[in-house]
């Protein structure tokens, strides 16, 4: 034998003599590290949890995708076509935007929805909604860590999330929770680990690490702006505390809330910009409240002005959302958190998680918001998803019931020991999992009456399904020569399932185009697509078809085109050529 | 004199032990250099007992050159270019009409024929002294003269080169002049007077962009450049059948003497921090001369230098008052001191890299090897910059801004330029000269707030090469915006004055410095305040023009909304990229990626900009002192 492979032999063995390490002690060990105290910035796992994150929203995108239930949402859908619209289209640019909702998830998708399969399927949604779910996980991760939470308590907020159906549901569609969620989280992580730092942090630090999450939130929806506020009192009572005065304090605050105003002050210019009015989506034809101002007139807006039952429509949106054992676990978290912590800055750092619910809830009071579901009077499905902001705060106090319970169970025997401690986390640990994994049991045995969003997704999916297999026809049917519909009319934003090159449609997000063929169809496009009769209920009110206004009662246009495909209401016209 | 070495004497006397005795002369067998002053670095004995048995050995009297201090009338007799080299200083003549001349060096023929030289005619009486009296005795002999020295002589006798004058008459009208025709064209034309201004201010924004970031992509280049020659060099040695030498490993007898120069002010809290990070240096000791360069009008400082008592190899050098007191100014004051045949400058805060100085040291005999054996055409290399990283990079967001900057500054865009025949602007801080060089360059210009760039600009223009070195030292960033402000006011300032200076003269600078003299001048000397002055215009007009020109009511053409939205977003993202990608090597992505605020982070070079703008006008001279020991508790977790 030579010597080198004498030497490479003998490496074999003294590599294969290495003791292998008992399964428990390799899992012991893993949970010591995950529950390891962050070190300055640095909080080990964090990536690891992100990626855990991301593989759990991928295998959710995986069955939605697949199963198609990823578009159920009309909003979903709408959210994709806004986005790809910036770049595609007669009339592409900023304008597109709009200002239904506030920009930031349309600009996030954007680079995705060019392409037409990430469009078409939704999966640009999935890609956007998966990246959110890994930075919701991995900031909740940091929080806890940097709130001293240990392993047990770490895994148990991370099941609440992450083992949420309907989070893991919305993470695979383009609606707009999963970015909300994403930012709160994130920037409640920045403030926690400024808070808690034991050397005291820059101004700049909050901008950067809690400032930009907060302005992503403030771009993302209205719950962000609140965010920035409790946040800003948060960094005040720190401060404060600190004994730093309150130069410091004001000082510190601006810094945090220097970000999202500057985000604010754009959202105002653009409104300036495009429509001569800084607060345009407050008050236009398109804004939440001309919105809410219908269902007013209807008298269906009936949380406004009622406390009692805006607390018990929200209450009910949370059962149906968070589950009934996540919310006693985390009521007794909080119960426990305050009798230990009182109002600390950590304590307070959990009830910022909060902020989204109680602006949920000022919301309802105040007719800003409608939420319909079980209890909600007249009962329905409609906007319950928007409690998923919830879910990381439930997490994080039930982490800290868990955190809790080891402490507690560990001093129980006395001298304290390694190992009954470990046990003690264990044992308590899967209790607390096992009521998440009862929970999600009970769900899934009728998901779509048991959970609101589930149950608002099956319902758009009954809703969309004839113009759906509408607009699936034009898809496979069309070739080439424009398109003429108006994408804003009630049900009729399915451009996603059309999934033709924009450039070919004319709608209202076309502007003088739209009309101009409006006005002369047979000059610009070979289809139309629109209601047969035009609905007038009071829902469709702000929804009016214009292309069924224009040309369903004209005979030239039934002279010029004809009728090759409809499902009830809905029909597809082609040139006659 | 007597026959009787030193070490028994030393040994008889009880001064110091066998062993003491046995380690210094292992380390003079290592590092050369006499005995006494291996005694002396490993603290065996005083320098005044040392040199108490020297002049026993010698058979000299012995003197203290502070109770009887010389007559500054014969030494002024003396040049000041010598007294950093002479181990012997004059004192007067003895009742006898004896020269008496105190030496601090063994009383060679050698040491007379110098005296001789310089004293013809006289007779002469040798006395002992330690070196420190000689030190001490010339520095006190003439102060005007070292003074003048270190603060006018270069203005004085380089007038055109000098930053004294500050702007010329022409240099002051011509801004004026400019924003004067801007407003008064905007009064009459105000859409013209924009499209003319947006203009220059994106072509401006626009060159020194793709300067710097062509400068970056060339920096791959310049590796594989030099790592092919290094390999070509080790062939040639291999096909020769010869070992290749490796200055790295060089005997440290072999090594030159070292200069370090250190200019503190008002630094007291970091001496020692000082002292721990030079002492780490891989450089024997008795070969380094480390001079402590401290303001008089410093008291707190001198103070804490004198009680934490340095080591036989750092000497302490008070700097007289004087005007303006700045940094180059101390510097010069040190360089007449000066024993070192290479000197660097370090600043207080400094953790240079323990290889540094020998890297260095391989720099310099690789170019006077070439030079001298294989009929280099390059011009001579007169100094060597190193590269300077911020060991307290994730202490802030501001500080891991300068991070990123700094990394993309020496370690894509330096390294790209070497070799292009562009000269290299100074750091200010780890540049390691040839002394010699250095005193004929006409050291630092007292008078410029970056008499390091300028320096770098003088020494291509007088025909000297600057090279990068492969080594870092670790700096600390300044860590508040008020004192970042401070700072970079000056540093842009020192840009503008530099260009203005150089610039005093075009056709005369362009004819010494070539065409890709003139490039660098305008690329990065000229280039770097311009760009920083023109980015609000640059970033306001995309905001403005994004939000809507409406607002304003200018129909701009479309060619200048289009361009100028291109500039600031392409130029930006090409130094996102460039700088982010630079920083992430050096420190790591969470460094790196702070890459994306660069944007913001160009908002304060802006304002620094225009500050230094209406300085540059009004007081040229004025030093902003950076604080530093502002983390004396801070450790990064940053692995560097």
């Amino acid at each position: 034998m030579s010597v080198v492979a004498a030497t490479a032999t003998a490496r074999t063995a003294a590599v294969t003599a290495t003791p292998r390490r008992p399964l428990g002690r390799v899992l012991a060990d893993w949970f010591r590290r995950f529950g390891a105290p962050p070190s300055g910035r640095r909080v080990q796992g964090t990536g690891w949890v992100f990626a855990l994150g991301c593989a759990v929203g991928t295998a959710a995108s995986y069955w939605t995708v697949s199963h198609g239930t990823n578009l159920d949402y009309g909003d979903a859908m709408a959210h994709l076509t806004i986005a790809r619209r910036i770049l595609d289209g007669p009339n592409p640019g900023m304008q597109q935007l709009g200002t239904v909702w506030l920009p930031l998830p349309h600009l996030l998708l954007m680079p995705l929805t060019q392409n037409m399969l990430l469009f078409r399927t939704g999966i640009a949604g999935a890609i956007l909604g998966t990246l959110c779910l890994g930075i919701a996980s991995a900031a909740l991760f940091r929080t806890m860590a940097h709130l001293g939470f240990g392993a047990a308590g770490r895994v148990v907020g991370m099941a609440v999330l992450l083992a949420n159906p309907s989070l893991l549901y919305a993470s695979t569609t383009a609606l707009t929770e999963p970015v909300l969620i994403a930012a709160i989280t994130a920037c409640i992580a920045g403030l926690t680990g400024w808070a808690v730092s034991r050397r005291r942090l820059s101004g700049g630090e909050l901008a950067v690490f809690a400032g930009i999450p907060a302005a992503a939130g403030v771009l993302t929806r209205y719950e962000g702006w609140a965010m920035v506020a409790t946040g800003s009192a948060y960094v005040v009572v720190v401060v404060l505390r600190r004994g730093d005065g309150l130069r410091r304090a004001l000082v510190c605050a601006s810094a945090f809330a220097a970000v999202p105003t500057v985000a604010i002050g754009w959202w105002l210019a653009y409104n300036t910009a495009w429509y001569g009015n800084p607060i345009e989506f407050l008050t236009g034809p398109y804004s939440a409240a001309a919105f809410t101002d219908r269902f007013e007139e209807q008298g269906q807006l009936t949380t406004k002005g009622n406390p009692g039952l805006s607390l018990k429509v929200l209450g009910w949106a949370l059962v149906e959302s968070d589950g009934l054992v996540v919310l006693v676990l985390a009521g007794l978290g909080l119960l426990l958190m305050t009798w230990r912590w009182g109002f600390d800055n950590r304590a307070l750092a959990v009830w910022l998680g909060g902020t989204s619910s109680a602006f949920l809830l000022v919301s309802l009071v105040s007719g800003q918001h409608i939420m319909v579901n079980d209890v909600s009077l007249p009962t329905g499905s409609y906007n319950s998803r928007y409690v998923l902001s919830s879910v990381p705060w439930a997490a994080l106090l039930c982490a800290y019931l868990v955190t809790f319970a080891v402490h507690a169970g560990a001093a129980l025997r006395r001298p304290a020991r390694r190992w009954w401690r470990g046990v003690v986390a264990v044992g308590v640990a899967t209790a607390a999992l096992t009521g998440v994994a009862a929970q999600n049991v009970w769900w899934s045995h009728d998901p779509t009456e048991r959970m609101a969003v589930f149950e608002e997704g099956a319902l758009g999916q009954r809703n969309f399904k004839a113009v759906k297999e509408v607009a699936a026809w034009l898809h496979d049917h069309y070739d080439g020569g424009g398109l003429l519909i108006d994408e804003s009319a009630d049900k009729l934003a399915v451009a996603p399932v059309i999934a033709i090159d924009f450039d070919d449609i004319y709608d209202r997000a076309a502007g003088g185009l739209f009309y101009e063929a409006l006005a002369a169809p047979e000059r610009h496009v070979r289809w139309v697509v629109m209601h047969r009769e035009q609905v007038t209920t009071y829902a469709t009110r702000t929804a009016i078809d214009l292309v069924t206004g224009a040309l369903a009662t004209d005979p030239q246009f039934h002279a010029r085109y004809a009728l090759v495909y409809a499902v009830a209401n809905f029909g597809v016209y082609r040139r006659i050529e | 004199m007597k026959t009787e070495r030193i070490g028994d004497l030393l040994l008889a006397k009880h001064l110091i032990t066998r062993q003491q005795l046995a380690e210094a002369m292992v380390q003079r067998e290592h590092e050369g250099g006499v005995l006494g002053r291996h005694l002396l670095l490993a603290h065996a004995l005083s320098r005044r007992d040392l040199y108490a048995a020297l002049a026993e050995q010698w058979e000299l009297k012995q003197r203290d050159l502070v109770a009887e201090p010389p007559d500054p009338a014969l030494a002024g007799r003396m040049s000041l270019d010598e007294i950093s080299t002479l181990g012997w200083v004059p004192c007067e003549h003895n009742d006898e009409g004896e020269l008496v001349i105190a030496t601090s060096d063994r009383p060679t023929q050698e040491l007379v024929d110098q005296v001789a030289a310089r004293f013809p005619g006289e007779r002469v009486e040798l006395v002992a002294t330690t070196d420190w009296d000689v030190f001490h005795a010339f520095e006190a002999l003439d102060r005007e003269q070292l003074l003048y020295r270190s603060q006018d002589q270069f203005a004085d006798s380089h007038p055109d080169l000098s930053a004294r004058r500050g702007l010329t008459h022409l240099q002051i009208a011509v801004p004026v002049v400019f924003a004067a025709a801007v407003l008064v064209s905007a009064v009459f034309d105000v859409r013209t007077a924009f499209i003319l201004l947006l203009t220059i201010a994106n072509v401006v924004f626009t060159i020194a962009i793709l300067f710097k970031t062509a400068a970056s992509i060339r920096t791959p280049y310049t590796h594989a450049r030099r790592e092919r020659v290094r390999r070509d060099e080790l062939l040639e040695w291999r096909r020769r059948g010869l070992v290749p030498p490796d200055p790295m490993t060089a005997a440290d007898d072999e090594l030159p003497v070292y200069t370090i120069l250190v200019p503190v002010f008002r630094e007291a809290n970091i001496i020692e921090r000082l002292l721990a990070n030079l002492d780490a240096l891989d450089y024997p000791h008795s070969r380094l001369d480390v001079l402590l360069l401290m303001e008089e009008n410093d008291p707190e400082t001198v103070a804490k230098a004198k009680a934490v008592e340095p080591p036989e190899w750092v000497r302490l050098v008070v700097v007289p008052p004087g005007e303006p007191q700045t940094k180059p100014r101390a510097c010069n004051y040190g360089l007449v001191f000066a024993r070192g045949e290479l000197v660097v400058i370090y600043d207080a805060e400094d953790r240079p890299e323990p290889l540094q100085l020998r890297k260095a040291v391989a720099a310099f005999w690789q170019d006077r090897f070439e030079h001298e054996h294989l009929g280099s055409t390059r011009p001579p290399l007169a100094c060597v910059q190193a590269g300077l990283h911020y060991y307290n990079a994730d202490y802030n967001v501001l500080t891991r801004m300068f991070a990123v900057e700094y990394a993309h500054w020496f370690e894509s865009m330096l390294p790209g330029l070497e070799g292009t025949g562009i000269p290299l602007p100074l750091g200010g801080t780890s540049n390691h000269f040839d002394t010699r060089i250095l005193r004929e360059l006409g050291a630092w210009d007292p008078y410029n707030v970056t008499e390091d760039a300028d320096l770098g600009m003088r020494a291509a223009v007088l025909g000297y090469r600057v090279d990068v070195l492969a080594s870092t030292t670790g700096e600390e960033a300044c860590s508040s915006v008020p004192a970042w402000i401070k700072q970079r006011t000056r540093w842009i300032k020192g840009y503008m004055i530099t260009a203005a200076v150089n610039l005093r003269h075009p056709v005369r600078f362009l004819r010494h410095a070539g065409v890709l003299g003139m490039v660098g001048m305008i690329g990065l000397i000229l280039g770097t305040p311009l760009s920083f002055l023109s980015y609000p215009l640059v970033l306001g007009f995309t905001v403005v023009t994004y939000v809507g020109v409406q607002f304003i009511g200018l129909n701009l053409p479309v060619w200048v909304l289009a361009s100028g939205q291109f500039t600031m977003i392409f130029g930006n993202t090409l130094m996102i990229v460039v700088s982010g990608l630079a920083a992430t090597r050096r420190y790591g992505w969470r460094i790196g990626i702070f890459a994306l605020l660069n944007p913001v982070y160009w908002c304060l070079h802006a304002f620094a900009a225009w500050r230094a703008l209406f300085q540059t006008i009004l007081v040229p001279h004025r030093w902003e002192k950076t604080p530093h020991g502002l983390d004396e508790d801070y450790e990064s977790s940053l692995d560097l």
